[in-house]
């Protein structure tokens, strides 16, 4: 007989040498020579995986499914395979951005979002109590069964006995009490709890050995080895049954729990405190993949072994097969060994609750207290003073609910299911944070919206479909809802979901629960968008190897050092504050000061120094108190814009410039056609020169050869001869007159004899000059409409004359032949003399108008008879006129004669008198 | 030769076989009333090819320290790690 006193004595020397280890590895710790530096530790550290879901359990699962309990350690060692991409990911990650808790990390990851984490912290605290439960049951139940020694008796039904005679009830007390002076003595920025790290590598070797003592008991010392054991189990044709697959529920349920696990030892809060916050160098990883997977194999060698070994030694069932692990030394009297089981089961307990209490408190301090209080104003939280103590009491308190929630559904749950189908309910919870988790650290574009839609959605779900039957199980829901469905439509049995019949409920329950939450979280994440910051985070976790240097470069933030430092010292305390600055001066390698103002990099620092201790939504909120305020964003909208205005002024400028040069180029295309034009004329002009000239000329050579080969000519003909020869050799003359006079004009090295001149006299004299010329047959008559008195005007007499005669010559020479009519008026209005010759001709066709007045353009064509005149008199009179600054042009019609105006300025101090 | 610088592909590779090992059909394959020295097929299956899982597993890793930072920038998977001490 075993004196209950004693086993707790026993059991509190257990305790009392873990909390030895503990101190020693947090003086060990604080002395920066770190305990748990070691990738065996930490391994072991991974092993807190085994509860007494394993110790005890798993044997229970076993004497009823076979190999059925087989899948919850092949999972974990199937996402190890992988380890080292995604949990060493999730690790960087992690340490980078000073991730406490599994809350943290999602809601870090979805721009800090204060609502996710206190989501994930309520979610996680919910799915977690069933799981705490089985642990207070087992070291409770464990507890009574070898109090009873060397009797093997069965506890009795927990609810019937009152709460404080419960051990249960003990064991929880026990236990918070354990965890609140284990986790919760100091808050540490690093948010590393090291002295507890290598307490639970120590207890991993505990149950470890313990459950290999017992089970080499079981298969050397019972029976004679595996073969000879499991031949006896083959010769019992119901225990032989138990070695199928059919017995272990199946391949489909299989399925679901590998996948389940999978997830779970990611996803597990308190696997994430020991896998991701406590890693202190991710190279132990590498051990970790394989080392980790190696213990599940050991732990589980003897699971079949003892529980067969079980069935065969209890064969009435009197004997719960939960508890064959302690009954069978038990049995054969072997109190040492069944004490060390008893140390092995409670250590699988202990390790769980310590690990799990204290994940659950950080998050929910962290990332579901903490904010809210932020948030309430009336509490001047931000300005406290030392806000640690505050931080520590949260916390303590949490551990101790928490523990409370679980023993009080163990009590009123637990004890109408087995070891594993609690704890199973619990990992499906947990497995809801997966979508949120890899589609974090994979997939850029998961955004809020998605994660909390897709965690809500999951959540509700495994609520229905498992949490509340568990509690119609228990009695306090009608089981008829579980059997009928709420008011008994079949299509809300949380068992059968639309009547998807089949699964077992945890494969039910896992695969609509995923369903809805991954799919929610696609369909959201693509149908809304994220944030500035939730972008920023999304790089930071997706791309956290691409830039494993980079910092979030959100705003440019400014604050007084001073300032930070006093908001660290509230939560850390000033000494560490102080030297956590200290040191990041000295790796930075510049001084800071109290008063200076430091930039971006220091205060995201300083936020995640923060974040350690308080969770980074918390952290986010008390930085932006004492950052000042810049707005950030908008500098860095005004940046971009900045940016974008520059690139359009630029651009304009290009545009401007391309049409300066398109117009460039079509001046210069004009310019060449001109000189082409110009080249032209030129070439015409030579030719019609040479024409001309020749003209005269060879009729000149015609008759003077005639007039010398013919010495013997009348002298009538001689003397017309000769007279044709001088009207040529004039015509001559007055040809290169005119093209001399035109060339010097262009050439504008003409002599102009410039004075004020009458304009009626000199029309006088060019009507004089021309008077032969209407003496025709039949005559041509003159009209004219002379004022008696002109303005003067600034001419060269001479050369108006010219023009004016030339005018009236070509108005008779191209007058109405038989009638014609010439008409020379003068007139002055708008400061201008205008002066118009006009005949009653054919006229001029509109297109050759400009046309007639350069060079040798006689219009005409040469059938109308022989050219008369030069071609150039028009020119001519045009440079003349433009000389004098007025203008000369052509008023005509064909068939209605041509009216030929000049007009000629009349000078200011000329015309003001009149 | 071919183990250095494939650490990454191995490993997917290992995961693959592992799923396939661990489920149906492969495991129907097993699921006799046939036994090895008196142990049960279906059990002596699961933990032999649980413990070769392990053991490519722990080689395929140590394949990857040796091959050590090299592969790892191959891979774009960011900065040599300190070896376990």
């Amino acid at each position: 007989m075993l004196d209950a006193w004693t086993i707790a004595l026993l059991a509190l020397a257990y305790l009392a040498v873990l909390f030895a280890i503990a101190s020693y590895g947090d003086r060990r710790a604080d002395g920066r020579r770190s305990l748990i530096d070691n990738p065996y530790i930490y391994t072991l550290s991974l092993a807190v995986y085994c509860t007494s879901w394993t110790f005890y359990g798993s044997v229970g699962r076993a004497a009823t499914s076979g190999v059925g309990f087989l899948p919850i350690y092949l999972g974990p060692t199937l996402t190890f395979v992988l380890g080292w991409f995604v949990l060493r990911k999730i690790v960087r990650i992690s340490a980078i951005n000073r991730i406490t808790s599994i809350a943290d990390f999602i809601s870090s990851r979805y721009g800090k979002s204060p609502t996710i984490g206190g989501l994930v912290a309520i979610l996680a605290v919910i799915g977690i109590v069933p799981y705490l439960s089985l642990q207070l049951k087992a070291v409770s139940t464990s507890f009574s069964v070898i109090s009873a020694y060397p009797e093997i008796v069965m506890p009795h039904h927990l609810g019937m006995v009152p709460v404080l005679q419960d051990t249960g009830f003990y064991v929880a007390l026990l236990m918070a009490a354990f965890s609140i002076v284990f986790g919760t003595r100091h808050i540490d920025a690093s948010e590393h709890h090291e002295g507890m790290v290598a307490a639970i590598a120590f207890e991993s070797v505990v149950k470890l050995l313990a459950f290999l003592a017992v089970g080499c008991f079981v298969t050397f010392d019972l029976y004679d080895g595996f073969g000879d054991l499991f031949a006896r189990v083959l010769a019992d044709p119901e225990l032989a049954a138990l070695t199928t697959m059919e017995a272990a529920g199946g391949y489909q349920s299989w399925f679901f729990l590998t996948a389940l696990s999978m997830m779970a030892i990611i996803c597990l809060p308190r696997q994430f405190q020991v896998a991701v916050v406590e890693n202190v160098d991710e190279g132990h990883i590498r051990t970790a993949v394989w080392l980790f997977p190696l213990y599940l194999l050991l732990i589980n060698i003897f699971v079949l072994p003892i529980a067969f070994g079980g069935l065969l030694q209890f064969p009435d069932g009197q004997v719960d097969a939960d508890t064959f692990v302690l009954a069978l030394p038990m049995a054969e009297h072997r109190q040492g060994l069944a004490l060390l089981v008893f140390i092995g089961g409670l250590s699988a307990a202990t390790g769980m609750v310590i690990v799990a209490t204290i994940a659950l408190s950080t998050m929910v301090c962290n990332d579901l207290v903490m904010p809210l209080l932020l948030r309430v104003g009336r509490l001047h939280l931000s300005e406290r003073r030392d806000l640690s103590t505050l931080l520590l009491t949260i916390r303590r308190v949490t551990i101790g609910l928490i523990l409370l929630l679980g023993y009080l559904y163990g009590r009123q749950i637990g004890d109408s299911y087995a070891l594993v189908s609690i704890g199973l309910v619990s990992f499906a919870a947990a497995a809801q944070f997966a979508p949120a988790i890899l589609g974090g650290i994979y997939w850029r574009w998961g955004n809020r919206n998605g994660a909390l839609a897709g965690l809500s959605a999951g959540f509700l779900i495994w609520t229905y479909c498992l949490l509340l039957p568990s509690f119609a199980g228990a009695g306090w829901l009608p089981i008829d809802f579980l059997e009928a469905g709420p008011f008994g439509i079949d299509a809300l049995k949380p068992h059968a979901l639309l009547g998807l019949e089949g699964l077992d409920p945890i494969a039910h329950a896992l695969f609509w629960s995923l369903l809805a939450n991954a799919g929610l979280y696609l369909a959201l994440s693509h149908l809304t968008s994220q944030s500035q910051i939730e972008r920023g985070q999304a790089s930071l976790f997706v791309d956290v190897f691409k830039h494993p240097d980079r910092e979030a470069s959100l705003g440019r933030s400014q604050a007084k050092l001073q300032d930070l430092r006093h908001l660290l010292a509230r939560f850390v305390g000033d000494q560490r504050a102080a030297r956590v600055f200290d040191d990041y001066a000295a790796r930075a390698g510049t001084a800071l000061t109290d008063l200076s103002l430091v930039d971006a990099r220091v205060v995201q620092f300083a936020e995640r120094q923060l974040a350690g201790a308080i969770g980074a939504s918390s952290a986010r909120i008390l930085v932006a108190s004492v950052v000042k305020e810049e707005q950030p964003d908008i500098d860095q909208v005004m940046e971009i814009l900045d940016e974008a205005s520059q690139i359009r002024d630029y651009s304009h400028r290009l545009e401007t410039q391309s049409a300066e040069l398109r117009r460039t180029t079509e001046e210069l295309r004009a310019a060449n056609q001109r000189l082409k034009q110009l080249d032209e004329l030129k070439n015409d002009f030579v030719a019609t020169v040479s024409h001309e000239l020749r003209t005269p000329l060879t009729s000149i050579r015609m008759f003077s050869e005639l007039l010398y080969d013919s010495p013997d000519m009348e002298e009538e003909q001689r003397s017309e001869f000769l007279g044709i020869i001088i009207k040529e050799s004039e015509r001559l003359t007055r040809l290169i007159n005119a093209i001399l006079d035109l060339a010097k004009m262009e050439a504008g090295r003409f002599e102009w004899h410039m004075s004020d001149s009458d304009p009626r006299a000199i029309l006088d004299e060019a009507l004089a000059a021309t008077a032969s010329l209407f003496h025709t047959d039949p005559p041509v008559r003159l009209e004219t409409a002379l004022p008696d008195h002109l303005p003067n005007v600034h001419v060269d007499a001479d050369r108006l004359t010219q023009v004016i005669v030339n005018l009236i010559a070509n108005a008779v020479k191209f007058c109405k032949p038989g009638d014609g009519q010439v008409g020379v008026e003068a007139e002055t209005g708008d400061g201008m003399l205008l002066v118009t010759v006009s005949d009653n001709g054919k006229g001029v066709a509109i297109e050759d108008q400009d046309r007639i007045f350069d060079k040798f353009q006689q219009i005409g064509d040469e059938a109308d008879g022989p050219r008369q005149g030069t071609g150039l008199g028009l020119p001519i009179s045009r440079q003349i006129i433009e000389h004098f600054g007025g203008r000369i042009w052509v008023d005509s019609q064909l068939g209605h004669g041509a009216r030929f105006t000049f007009s000629l300025p009349i000078p200011q101090d000329i015309a003001a008198p009149q | 030769m071919s183990r250095r610088g494939h650490a990454r592909e191995r490993l997917a590779l290992l995961f693959a076989v592992g799923l396939l090992a661990f489920n149906a059909p492969v495991l129907r394959l097993f699921d006799t009333s046939a036994s090895i020295f008196g142990v049960p097929v279906l059990f002596v299956y699961l933990f032999l090819s649980w413990a070769c899982l392990i053991l490519l597993l722990a080689i395929s890793i140590d394949g990857a320290r040796r091959a050590g930072g090299d592969e790892e920038r191959e891979s774009g998977e960011g900065s040599p790690t300190t070896p376990g001490a």
